[in-house]
């Protein structure tokens, strides 16, 4: 039975491909009025994971519930309720834009008195009032992107999914369009946004979800973010070899090491200040000659970084546990 | 209909002003042209066969291959994930493809069929007009709907090639009788009963335009993520053995009627499974789905997931059985006995044999003309090999090959149920093996 305070909710979600499986046990729920960012590298399973959301595909085992509806069992009623733009949208080129969103709201069942305000509202909202009669063929990769997105907001929906909506975007169409993500949050509604730049996602983010090789290896509340760890640059004076496996012996409680090379490196700290003054302590007590120890703002893209090196240095501890393991047992026999 | 988004589309797309303008002027030149070169008094009977000629070329043909264009043209400008999205449900698209993509067509039918019943009428002698004009609407309807079937069809099996087998086999049923009741003025007979063979054409086309239709409907449904399980497929199969059993019911030389509809069943159900097998999906992952909802118990998803060749199979074997228990009875007296005793048999596992072949390839890394490279196996199987056996004096080991269905029905038997078991077998081993190297990802 999935909580009812949840917009999503993913249960054991397998999905194969022949010859791979691309989700593999994923579960998670989603807080409605949250924008959540989707993210992992390049075969993570995202596209396929919002694609089993909105119903397009068929998942091998699993439930995914929308809005409290069962997705596999009742695909057309989610569809209803939720809004996708895919990465690889199509739009038709020999309509206006006027007709397109006319056919969006009609086939997505927007009643007829209410579809001329409906159609100015969703314009308006992607900033096509002013091109309703152009021909979609004839408008921007970026005003395509709009209107594909204005497509999929003109019935309202309860739940957006938007696969990599600001690729191809120049700077300031994707700095519009995290204004109406958020516009759009701010009217209730839930936004599950995949992307490889998460610099833009950090703009309106308040979850993240990360996924790689078709599983969850993190869910997180990234507005909240600050608070759970702080990002700490520090600066040597002179190159020092084997800078990070020597900062990692430090304390490893409460820092994980972002990036480092000969003389900076940049770390997540999760601490308080006596916690930070012991730090620097060490540091100095080892010899390292540290010229700068300061607080950096983190960001999503750290909070990601940091989410993957934990998991893979939790990886490498399990194999070499198994390995020491394994010559334990055969040194025992 | 004028509330169906699909339709109003096509209409903005295809019935623009100029269209509407351009149409009925080329039209009634090309008739008018038609007229003035004949010579009285069959100036109106050859603008009424230019009118037959157009309407066949615009609105058969060329609006066929709008109504194909209508859904390859979805996956081609990747529009086709926003329709699957809709809440349209599969009549309304259905309508509003089938009737909305070739509307142009339509409007410049409208303009020729008029011309041709007056034309016909004008002829004394001539074809009944009316019911000609009604077959033709009928098979140009069927026609838009295979269109669409074969369009939508075509994306799931990755083969263009294999819905033209669908199609053709589709054609060969309502071909035969349509055709023969145009030539013939004779009454047709089925299930006892004289028909006028005109009409009985005719209606005949609107019965298959509307089973077209039907499959248009069911694979929109499909698309739409609406569960449906293989029940039309099988009604499809029921309809067809009693639309065919009719035309033998009455003929002097029968004298077992249950037995020829088994017959015949057996032949259209048989057909219908060989067929479907070539245009269905194939891959490791259908079927290991298929066996969870089964291992689940839960039945009602099974049959969704059921591939329409699985669905008939019980039924060919129904059939089989009963004509092998019926053998003794023979069916004309222009056969001898038993004459189809085990074969029915005999040739049903010979279709599972063949089908195991084709779902051994398909569970392949590299499926690229998987169809074209069992074809040419099943070629060497049915032909090569027993004919270089035969002509090198080894005609005992040419029977192991290919079993001799005539001349010792029982080893025939005895050698496809073997080569069945075989070929499933292998089939199923390495069906486990792709799905054992489907391994899940390391975590992290």
């Amino acid at each position: 039975m999935p909580p009812i305070n949840k917009m999503v909710h993913v249960e054991h979600l397998i999905y194969e491909y022949p010859g791979l499986r691309a989700l593999d046990d994923v579960s998670f729920a989603i807080a409605p009025g949250s924008i959540t960012a989707l993210v992992g590298p390049n075969g993570a399973g995202k596209t396929t994971l919002l694609r089993c959301m909105a119903g397009l595909e068929q998942p091998l085992d699993g439930n995914v519930t929308i809005d409290g509806i069962d997705v596999l069992e009742h695909p057309r009623e989610c569809h209803r309720r939720i809004g996708y733009l895919s990465d690889f949208y199509g739009l038709y080129d020999a309509l206006t834009v006027r007709q397109c969103l006319h056919f969006a709201a009609d086939s997505q069942g927007v009643a007829t008195h209410a579809m001329e305000e409906r159609i100015v509202a969703a314009a308006h909202d992607v900033g096509l009032v002013d091109r309703l009669d152009a021909r979609a063929s004839d408008l921007s990769r970026g005003l395509r992107q709009r209107l594909a997105i204005g497509q999929a907001i003109i019935h309202a929906p309860k739940l957006l999914l938007l696969d990599e909506p600001a690729s191809g975007l120049d700077p300031e169409a994707r700095h519009a369009l995290s204004v109406l993500l958020r516009q759009l949050r701010d009217r209730g509604m839930t936004l599950i946004v995949s992307s490889h730049i998460l610099a833009e996602l950090e703009e309106y983010c308040t979850e993240m979800l990360i996924l790689r090789a078709g599983r969850v290896i993190e869910q997180r509340d990234v507005s909240a973010a600050p608070q759970a760890g702080m990002r700490l640059r520090v600066e040597l004076s002179a190159a020092v070899p084997q800078l990070r496996e020597r900062l990692a012996t430090l304390d490893p409680e409460h820092i994980t090491i972002i990036d480092a090379g000969a003389s900076t490196a940049v770390l997540l700290f999760r601490g308080d200040a006596v916690a930070r003054h012991a730090l620097l302590k060490r540091m100095l007590g080892s010899d390292l000659p540290v010229c700068g120890f300061a607080e950096e703002q983190l960001n999503l893209q750290d909070a990601y970084l940091a989410t993957i090196r934990e998991v893979d240095s939790t990886v490498d501890g399990a194999v070499r546990g198994d390995v020491h393991g394994t010559a334990a047992q055969k040194a025992a026999s | 209909m004028s509330r169906n988004p699909e339709f109003r589309r096509n209409l903005v797309l295809e019935l623009t002003q100029y269209r509407l303008v351009a149409m009925p002027c080329v039209l009634v030149l090309t008739m008018l042209l038609a007229y003035a070169i004949a010579t009285e008094p069959g100036k109106l009977y050859a603008a009424g066969w230019t009118a037959f000629a157009l309407f066949t070329a615009i609105t058969l043909f060329w609006g066929t291959q709008l109504a194909v264009a209508s859904i390859s043209d979805e996956f081609r400008d990747k529009t086709w994930d926003q329709q699957r999205l809709s809440a349209l449900d599969p009549w309304t698209l259905t309508w509003g493809k089938l009737l909305g993509a070739p509307v142009f067509a339509w409007y410049g039918g409208a303009f020729c069929m008029p011309v041709f019943i007056a034309g016909m009428q004008h002829e004394p002698g001539g074809p009944p007009a009316l019911a000609l004009a009604a077959l033709m609407l009928g098979t140009t309807l069927m026609m838009h709907a295979l269109g669409l079937l074969s369009a939508l069809l075509t994306p799931r099996s990755g083969r263009r090639s294999s819905m033209a087998i669908f199609a053709l086999l589709f054609l060969l049923m309502a071909g035969g009788p349509l055709v023969s009741g145009l030539m013939k003025s004779d009454p047709i007979t089925w299930w006892g009963i004289r028909w006028n063979a005109m009409w009985f054409s005719v209606a005949s086309s609107w019965v298959f335009a509307a089973w077209a239709v039907t499959g248009v409907y069911r694979s929109l449904s499909t698309e739409l993520q609406v569960r449906t399980m293989p029940v039309a497929w099988l009604s499809l199969a029921a309809f067809l053995s009693f639309y065919m059993t009719g035309f033998a019911v009455g003929h002097m030389a029968i004298r077992s009627v249950p037995t020829v509809f088994a017959l015949i069943a057996f032949g259209i159900t048989l057909t219908m499974t060989y067929a479907s097998v070539w245009i269905e999906r194939r891959d490791v992952i259908s079927v290991h789905r298929l066996v969870l909802r089964f291992k689940a118990g839960n039945m009602r998803r099974t049959a969704e997931e059921t591939p329409c060749w699985l669905a008939t199979v019980p039924f060919v074997l129904l059939f089989a059985l009963f004509l092998l228990a019926r053998g003794d009875i023979p069916v004309l007296d222009l056969l001898p006995d038993r004459f189809f005793a085990e074969l029915p048999l005999t040739l049903l596992l010979l279709a599972l044999r063949d089908i195991a072949l084709l779902y051994f390839f398909s569970f392949t890394d590299k499926r690229r003309n998987v169809e074209v490279a069992v074809i040419v196996y099943l070629g060497m199987l049915y032909w090569l090999i027993p004919a270089l056996l035969s002509a090198l004096g080894l005609g005992p080991l040419a029977n192991l090959i290919l079993p001799p269905l005539l001349s010792n029905p029982t080893l025939a038997l005895v050698v496809a149920a073997l080569q069945a078991v075989i070929a499933a077998w292998l089939a199923i081993a390495r069906w486990r093996k792709r799905l054992g190297a489907i391994a899940p990802p390391a975590p992290g």
